[in-house]
C-alpha cells in the first residue's frame, strides 16, 4: 500500500493508523535500539514515538515528506529528547501497565533476548554506538542515520529537515570526531 | 575497526508490539465518547438549580426549564427526562469506569484481577457524572417522598 492510499484511509478512519504501526514499527524500533542500545529505554522511546504520530496523524498533510520519513523525524526528536534530558519522562498519556501485563512482558522478554545476543555478535558496532551515543548530538544523530541506518544523504537531510550540504559538513566532521576518539589510547 | 560504510549493524527478528498497538489506538477514545453524554443533562440541570434554588430568572434559563416541564407533561416525550437525567449520565458513568479499570483472568489459578488505573482527568470526568446522576437521583426521590406525604398526611416534607 502506498502512501496516498494509506493517507486517504487514515483520513476515514484513525484507526487505520494501524496500517502504519504494523509497516514501520520493527524498522523504527530497530533504529531506536541501534541509537540507545538499552533495551527496556528503547521500548519506552518506542512507545512515546508512536503515541505521538498517533495523536498529530490528524494534521499530517501528504505534500513533501512520506511517512517513513515522518515517523523517522519523530523517533530522532524522541531520541535526542531522551539524550537531552535526565528527566525523560515517556508514555504521559499511557501507561503500559494498563494492557495485559503477562502477555506484554513475555513477547517484551523475548525480543529482549534476541537483542542482547544480536549485540553480542556485533563488537565494531558496540563500539561505534558507544562513541557516537558520547558526541554532540547533531553529530550523533547525522551518523546514525548514515551508518547504521545506512540512509542516504538525501533521506537524512529530509529526516532531519536539513540542507543536503549541512547534511554532509555534520557527516565528515562527526566521522572525523569518531576516528580520533578511536585512535588507541583515547579509547574510554 | 576499519570502515563504517561497511559496518555491520545488529538486525534482530523483531515483531510488532500487538498490545501496544491496541493501547495507543484505544487512547482518549473513552472520554471523548463520555463526555458529550454529560453535556445535555449538565445544562439542564444548572439550569434548574439556577432557576429553583438561586432564584435567577434569565431568558435562556427560563426557556429551557419550560421546555423540560413541556416534555415531562406530553404523554409521547415523557420519557426524555428520565433518558437525559439518568441513562445519559449512567452510561458515562460506565464508559469512564471501564477506561480506568482492566480485569485479567487467570485461569490457572482462577484468579480475577481487576486493576483500577488513577487516572485524574477520567475520575474527575466520573465524578461529574456520578455529581449529575447522585443530583437527579437525590431530586427524584424527595419530589417522590414530598408528593407521597402530602398525599398520606397532608402536609409536605
Amino acid at each position: 500500500m502506498d502512501d496516498k492510499e494509506i493517507y486517504d484511509r487514515i483520513k476515514s478512519d484513525k484507526q487505520n493508523f494501524a496500517i502504519l504501526y504494523d509497516q514501520y514499527f520493527v524498522p523504527i524500533k530497530k533504529y531506536i535500539l541501534r541509537r540507545i542500545g538499552n533495551y527496556d529505554i528503547s521500548c519506552d522511546v518506542t512507545a512515546e514515538t508512536f503515541l505521538k504520530a498517533y495523536l498529530k496523524i490528524s494534521h499530517f498533510e501528504y505534500r513533501g515528506i512520506s511517512y517513513k520519513v515522518w515517523l523517522y523525524r519523530i523517533a530522532t526528536n524522541e531520541v535526542n529528547l531522551f539524550f537531552r534530558s535526565k528527566k525523560y519522562k515517556p508514555l504521559n498519556k499511557i501507561n503500559l501497565e494498563d494492557f495485559n501485563n503477562e502477555t506484554l512482558i513475555t513477547s517484551q522478554q523475548e525480543d529482549k533476548d534476541i537483542w542482547e545476543k544480536e549485540l553480542q555478535d556485533h563488537h565494531d558496532f558496540l563500539k561505534a554506538q558507544q562513541v557516537i551515543k558520547n558526541l554532540p548530538i547533531k553529530y550523533a544523530e547525522v551518523l546514525s542515520l548514515r551508518y547504521f541506518e545506512k540512509a542516504s544523504i538525501k533521506e537524512i537531510a529530509e529526516i532531519l529537515d536539513k540542507p543536503k550540504g549541512t547534511i554532509k559538513s555534520l557527516c565528515t566532521r562527526g566521522l572525523q570526531k569518531v576516528k580520533e576518539k578511536m585512535q588507541p589510547g583515547t579509547e574510554s | 575497526m576499519k570502515n563504517m560504510e561497511d559496518l555491520p549493524v545488529p538486525d534482530p527478528e523483531l515483531s510488532p508490539d500487538q498490545n501496544l498497538k491496541k493501547t495507543i489506538l484505544n487512547t482518549q477514545t473513552s472520554a471523548r465518547i463520555g463526555i458529550p453524554l454529560l453535556i445535555l443533562p449538565g445544562i439542564l440541570l444548572i439550569s434548574m438549580i439556577l432557576k429553583e434554588e438561586l432564584g435567577i430568572n434569565l431568558g435562556i434559563i427560563n426557556a429551557i426549564t419550560e421546555l423540560i416541564g413541556n416534555l415531562d407533561k406530553s404523554p409521547y416525550t415523557g420519557w426524555l427526562s428520565p433518558l437525559i437525567f439518568l441513562l445519559l449520565p449512567l452510561v458515562a458513568i460506565i464508559i469512564f469506569l471501564l477506561s480506568i479499570t482492566h480485569f485479567s483472568y487467570n485461569k490457572e489459578n482462577y484468579i480475577l484481577q481487576i486493576n483500577i488505573k488513577f487516572k485524574t482527568f477520567n475520575i474527575m470526568l466520573l465524578l461529574i457524572a456520578g455529581a449529575i446522576l447522585g443530583t437527579i437521583t437525590l431530586y427524584l426521590i424527595l419530589e417522590n417522598l414530598n408528593h407521597f406525604m402530602l398525599d398520606k398526611f397532608g402536609q409536605p416534607l
